[in-house]
């Protein structure tokens, strides 16, 4: 063996994967890349020649038989640690959902792409009912669920209205964004929230209201300037469309300029209105909501920022109905293209249902859609989680009620259930950094209140 | 198949199982030990520990379980249970040093598992050797890249060093492992 340093070593990268190489373990297109690294590195070259020599020896441990330790280890927990027979049955479709909805993702999409999706978008036939389970989380544990997110987030209500995201995990800069969310939670399905909590919805209007500065813009100019208007807009207008209070107008009009004001040449928002700014499909989608919630309520006219955006954004589709950042096809690193879709098909569906000229683009995005909802990149993702499910149900099928179901079935059964923060979601997401519990309780219970609360499906 | 009328456990990923197991469902978690149950006895063995190795693997699972609202599952999950594993064993060190009988103890399982795991044709020199051989954190490094399959970063995740030290480790290991080779 060459007398290499240490450092020498720990300058090859590559060489972690020499032992799993010499084990066929790699997948091909790594063993082929690490091959073609062999030819050129000195270093992981004799690291491969000694393991040739240490790993057939390392193998010859034997397997020995192993007895299941299965039973012994649940004999020591407790029963009263498990959820009761009836509560485990209530969640069935979380679990045989993934891969009988994979399995018909596959069907559909490799086996009989255009006939079965064809008769899936324009039928009412339950084309794959024969493949997915079709069964709910019990009704009343979703709306436990979202009553329970509401009274947590009134507990949490700071006396000037606002939520502080310091508290809750979160970030200072999106405090106004937060406060918008925890609004939208807060108002509940088809706005009975109004009622029930009239008083903190009101403060927290109040807040949004107080920080709005001259040019329309609600909250600091910060990076997240424009998440913190597009959602406080769009839950400002929610509590318009329900409650219909005048003093709201004003300040609203105002709101929506800004957003218009701050379209850039190309149809889409960015971080700021600058030269060489960029528009994101992820700031835009806030604002074409608010558009379209102010289209929806009649009162305004945002129709020529509205086509712009839509048309930007309908730039960004690929052939396959998959939804880029800033360009077709564009993911950056710490983007879900699964996220980005989502975000495309609520806003280019729900917008369907105003305007015409959007159903070719439509029909390729549902199959994207469909696509998506079936193969979830990570168990829990709130913020995909809440576009997923307001897409879903903006896309009007009962074909896709399952996809829907697993979504909200997912949230319910990873709620937590006591303590002080019963009733929120745990911050474990890509996000929570970011939004920290607010975020992830907010996205959470509009993503359970999807189906039935008006402002998701526009 | 690990089933509840209508679930199939072994289809789901071990985050999604996780999320299961986080609102306390009992089959999703006897689904991850059935999974994971092999190796995690097989890591245990290859540290060194055989009578013991079983129960070590149980005290893992059960710590999995108290700690399972830490889990997130952006993170993998194995990283987060061989990080529990380690600290079982690490717990297990302590408790035979307080008895001042570690050294003991441990010539009479490997000899005990040399026994009994190693019978029959034996080659010149064994894995178990070559295993021995090396301290306890090069050790560490070799059996969690070579038996569990993990890369540096992971390795370094589990056993909280830098990347760095895992890569020093792991050549370092093979240095001296191949010298015993050469010895014989």
């Amino acid at each position: 063996m060459k007398n290499h340093s240490q450092d020498q070593a720990g300058q090859c990268p590559m060489s972690e994967f020499a032992a799993s190489y010499i084990q066929n373990k790699l997948p091909d297109i790594e063993s082929k890349q690490f091959n073609t690294h062999l030819e050129h590195c000195g270093i992981c070259t004799d690291m491969i020649k000694d393991l040739e020599g240490i790993i057939p020896i390392l193998e010859r441990t034997r397997t020995s038989q192993t007895k299941d330790i299965t039973a012994a280890v649940l004999a020591e927990i407790p029963d009263s640690e498990w959820t009761t027979e009836n509560k485990q049955t209530s969640y069935p479709a979380v679990l045989t959902f993934p891969l009988l909805y994979r399995l018909a993702a596959l069907f559909v999409v490799v086996a009989c792409s255009v006939n079965i999706v064809s008769q899936l978008l324009y039928t009412d036939k339950p084309v794959l009912a024969p493949l997915i389970s079709t069964q709910e989380v019990v009704a009343s544990e979703k709306t436990g669920a979202i009553n329970a997110a509401a009274a947590w987030l009134v507990s949490s209500q700071e006396s000037n209205g606002s939520w502080d995201p310091v508290k809750w995990e979160g970030k200072k800069d999106f405090e106004v964004s937060l406060t918008g969310m925890a609004l939208l939670a807060l108002l509940g399905p088809d706005g009975h929230g109004i009622k029930a909590h009239s008083s903190n919805i009101d403060k927290a209007v109040d807040y949004i209201l107080s920080g709005q500065i001259k040019t329309g813009n609600f909250g600091s100019t910060t990076s997240g300037a424009m998440y913190n208007h597009g959602i406080a807009t769009l839950a400002v207008l929610e509590v318009y469309r329900i409650s219909g209070k005048e003093t709201l107008v004003e300040p609203l009009t105002k709101a929506l300029e800004f957003i218009c004001d701050q379209q850039l040449d190309s149809g889409g928002w960015g971080y700021r209105k600058e030269p060489d700014q960029q528009a994101n499909t992820s700031i835009s989608a806030w604002q074409l909501q608010a558009l379209l919630q102010a289209r929806t309520i009649g009162k305004w006219d945002v129709a020529p920022t509205f086509h712009k955006g839509l048309q930007w954004l309908q730039g960004l589709v690929s052939n396959d109905g998959m939804v880029g950042y800033r360009r077709v096809r564009d993911i950056p690193e710490g983007s879900s293209v699964n996220t980005l879709t989502a975000m495309g098909a609520f806003c280019l569906l729900s917008a369907g249902k105003q305007i015409t000229g959007l159903e070719e683009t439509n029909m390729r995005i549902k199959k994207a859609l469909m696509l998506v909802a079936s193969r979830p990149e990570a168990a829990v993702d709130f913020y995909q989680s809440y576009f997923i499910a307001s897409a879903l149900h903006a896309a009007d099928n009962s074909n896709l009620d399952d996809a829907l179901n697993h979504v909200q079935n997912v949230l319910v059964s990873c709620r937590v259930n006591s303590g002080s923060n019963a009733g929120t979601w745990d911050t474990v997401d890509h996000w929570s950094s970011v939004g920290g519990r607010l975020y992830t309780t907010s996205m959470a219970a509009l993503s359970l209140q999807a189906n039935i609360m008006p402002h998701t499906h526009l | 198949m690990t089933t509840d009328h209508h679930i199939d456990y072994e289809s789901l990923s071990d985050a999604e199982l996780m999320v299961l197991v986080k609102s306390r469902q009992k089959y999703a978690f006897s689904a991850i030990v059935k999974r994971h149950q092999n190796a995690m006895l097989n890591f245990f063995r290859h540290l060194g520990v055989y009578n013991d190795a079983e129960d070590l693997a149980q005290e893992t699972f059960l710590r999995l379980f108290k700690y399972r609202n830490r889990y997130k599952p952006k993170a993998k999950f194995t990283t987060f249970l061989y990080m529990m594993a380690r600290q079982v064993r690490i717990d297990m060190l302590r408790k035979l040093k307080r008895t001042n009988d570690l050294s003991k103890k441990l010539n009479e399982a490997n000899v005990a598992a040399e026994n009994e795991v190693f019978s029959g044709t034996e080659p010149d020199i064994d894995a178990e050797e070559l295993l021995r051989s090396l301290p306890e954190g090069m050790r560490s490094v070799v059996v969690l890249n070579i038996y569990q399959g993990f890369r540096y970063q992971e390795i370094a995740d589990v056993l909280e060093i830098p990347v760095g030290t895992v890569k020093s480790r792991m050549f370092n290991a093979l240095r001296q492992m191949k010298a015993l080779i050469n010895d014989r």
